[in-house]
């Protein structure tokens, strides 16, 4: 996977070729995903929270 | 997550093939722009989002006039809640893009300035909101502006940029990206992204909704 993003990278960037940016550049795509996750993991509580108060009223 | 519904799943699961892919998958390398057209993921689809739940508010804006039934001008208000969100996060992507492309975060370009006045028509929306204490009359006023304001909004954003001189692609005679991306490569991202974040969209109106929904119902017990 490492290597398919580096030769992805190096094909279409000029501007981050080694495999050290790359591994940045990971780092920041994992950070996101992982933002979002939690953000994702908020609302569903909320939404399982409010389905009970709904159930129990 | 056996009772979350599937849209909500879906608008999950397209956001963060949006997010990933968005940041992993080719582009192609166009003029000035570069490796910063991958910002159209995350920027075009928060206008698509806030317009589609500015259409959602005026709908439930139209019902409140049409009935008396009050739990309309909750989802009204609710959508329109969530679409000021959105903007204000494409306002802020929008900044950040037009940095990198155009050197400076605001230029007086008639879109960017439109987009401004747009978002502050939505403010003085919530403003009037605040004002009226009578709910009948908050609901059936702020309906009443609520209407003004998206055919307003759709000229500001669509119209008039186009009408003058911009500095965006597909406005004042330039470009738009469609015709850049001849193998569809951004279009394979872009889709599920503005499809996704509607649905991430509706979903957290959805909850605003139900929670006052809830909050209604307990006021009324007592």
């Amino acid at each position: 996977m490492k290597y398919f993003i580096i030769n992805q990278v190096q094909q279409h960037s000029s501007q981050m070729p080694s495999a050290e940016s790359t591994d940045k550049y990971l780092v920041v795509v994992a950070v996101i995903a992982v933002l979002f996750i939690g953000i994702v993991g908020y609302l569903v509580s909320l939404d399982l929270k409010l389905r009970k108060i709904e159930k129990q009223s | 997550m056996k009772s979350i519904q599937w849209w909500k799943l879906a608008g999950v699961v397209l956001v963060l093939f949006a997010l990933i892919g968005g940041l992993l998958l080719p582009v192609p390398q166009l003029p000035i722009l570069a490796q910063s057209i991958r910002n159209l993921y995350y920027h075009v689809p928060m206008w698509f989002g806030m317009l589609s739940l500015l259409i959602a508010s005026s709908v439930y804006a139209v019902k409140v006039l049409m009935s008396k039934d009050l739990i309309n001008d909750v989802y009204s208000e609710s959508f329109a809640r969530v679409a000021l969100l959105y903007g204000t996060i494409g306002i802020v992507t929008g900044m950040i893009w037009a940095k990198n492309t155009w050197g400076a975060y605001w230029t007086n370009d008639p879109k960017l300035n439109s987009a401004a006045i747009g978002m502050l028509m939505y403010a003085a929306y919530f403003v009037l909101r605040g004002s009226i204490e009578d709910e009948e009359k908050k609901a059936r006023i702020s309906a009443t502006y609520n209407l003004f304001c998206l055919p307003m909004f759709i000229v500001l954003i669509f119209v008039l940029p186009r009408l003058t001189a911009s500095l965006h692609p597909g406005n004042g005679g330039n470009p738009g990206f469609n015709s850049y991306d001849l193998d569809s490569r951004l279009r394979m991202v872009f889709y599920p992204a503005v499809v996704g974040w509607i649905l991430i969209g509706f979903w957290i109106a959805n909850i605003q909704i139900r929670l006052k929904k809830i909050e209604l119902k307990k006021e009324q017990e007592l």
